[in-house]
């Protein structure tokens, strides 16, 4: 009977000693095998949107009478939201991890779909009788760098959307601090430090 | 006689001291083993059921991304036709219509993340997550109107060009095919960035692909 009480004192030993000291050490090591370099995308917005282009008439007497003109097209483009990994900063102490996760930002290039700027495609304002002012391809490519900065600018501007960026980078790195942890979550505290 | 009992006697001491110290040998073996499955299943966090610990983050991630309701921004040329008997919405000449208008709106799409399918490739060590397809959920919602001809609509005609918009941007969604593609895409973005790293931690040699 001795013995068993024994092994049983051992037993509980083994098993406090495994839920000890190590895991605070364990706690450090593992967050810092989450890798933090690179972009985190967390949102990719779709914008379905309409341009205004216009073409002015051109200068010199060959172009006198020329009607300034207008085209509208419906284009459709996608851009990225996320965060700089390497701007994230993860400490530990004790049981405590402090986080700071960077504002969202826009990643790469917008993506317009260049089909859209067939001149099919568009509504365009009447030119005038006497001197034309025809839309060229040129006028097509230049309609299409538009779009392209347009989205970049609405995008950079939509503090919603950022808000949600930097918000789904806090979820991932929570559930990935949970998973590398190799604790459960009531055994540590996370401190969220956000970039305003 | 007397000798023959203290043989036996000795003999069956010999055999509970056996048997005790198989006994002891049995628990230590027994202790050793939960030791273990505390430690590997308990303590570091369970790597059983992969496709069950990807179900339940899954949900986590999308609860709180909120990755089922997409809003999407969508601004459509709206054409109001001067006979409606006789009427080319396909004309490029704004001069071919009553007016154009520019309707600014939104769209929700949604996805239904009860239907998501998990599933294990074990030979290729993969762990691979189907999507449903995103559908749009709701009425377009129009929040501005810009005429395009040049002039202000006139207020009595405010009401029709609305409508109008209601229902070109209906419409143009509805046959839009690369709309709820960019809906579900958005929502795929996200979780193969978290599994990317999420699976790492879990056990490195597999992969996750949504889809």
């Amino acid at each position: 009977m001795k013995k068993i009480k024994l092994l049983f004192a051992l037993f509980i030993l083994i098993i406090l000693t495994g839920c000890g000291k190590d895991k605070e050490i364990n706690l450090s090591e593992n967050i810092q095998k989450i890798e933090l370099t690179g972009n985190l995308v967390t949102y990719q917005a779709y914008y379905h949107n309409v341009l205004e282009y216009e073409k002015e008439p051109s200068s010199g007497i060959q172009h006198l009478f020329e009607k300034k003109r207008t085209l509208f097209a419906e284009y459709m483009g996608t851009i990225k939201y996320g965060i700089n990994l390497s701007k994230v900063k993860i400490e530990v102490n004790g049981n405590n991890i402090n986080v700071f996760i960077p504002k969202a930002t826009i990643i790469g290039e917008p993506n317009v779909d260049k089909d859209d700027f067939k001149p099919e495609n568009f509504i365009e304002s009447k030119d005038g009788i006497l001197n034309k002012n025809p839309l060229t391809v040129n006028d097509s490519n230049d309609a299409f760098n538009k779009a392209q900065q347009e989205i970049k600018d609405n995008a950079a501007k939509d503090e919603k959307l950022i808000l949600l960026a930097q918000k789904r980078a806090k979820v991932i790195i929570e559930e990935n601090i949970d998973q590398f942890s190799g604790l459960s979550k009531d055994e540590y505290t996370i401190n969220w430090e956000y970039e305003q | 006689m007397e000798k023959e009992k203290m043989e036996n006697e000795g003999k069956k001491e010999i055999v509970r001291k056996k048997g005790s110290k198989l006994k002891v040998f049995l628990l230590l073996l027994v202790l050793v083993i939960i030791v273990i499955f505390v430690k590997k299943f308990i303590i570091s966090g369970g790597k059983g059921n992969i496709d069950l610990k990807v179900k339940s983050t899954l949900e986590k991630v999308v609860e709180k991304s909120d990755l089922e309701t997409v809003n999407i921004t969508y601004n459509v040329i709206a054409k109001k036709c001067k006979d409606e008997d006789n009427c080319d919405l396909t004309s490029n000449s704004i001069e071919d219509f009553a007016y154009v208008v520019s309707c600014k709106g939104t769209i929700t799409a949604g996805i239904d993340f009860n239907n998501v399918d998990i599933s294990i490739d074990e030979d290729n060590k993969k762990v691979i997550i189907v999507l449903p397809d995103a559908k749009i959920t709701d009425e377009p919602n129009i929040t501005s109107i810009k005429f395009l001809n040049g002039n202000d609509l006139p207020a009595e005609e405010l009401p029709n060009a609305r409508k109008l918009c209601q229902e070109t941007t209906l419409e143009k969604s509805e046959n839009d095919d690369k709309l709820l593609p960019a809906a579900k895409e958005q929502a795929i973005v996200v979780l193969e960035q978290f599994y990317k790293q999420w699976i790492k931690a879990f056990d490195d040699s597999y992969q996750v692909e949504i889809r």
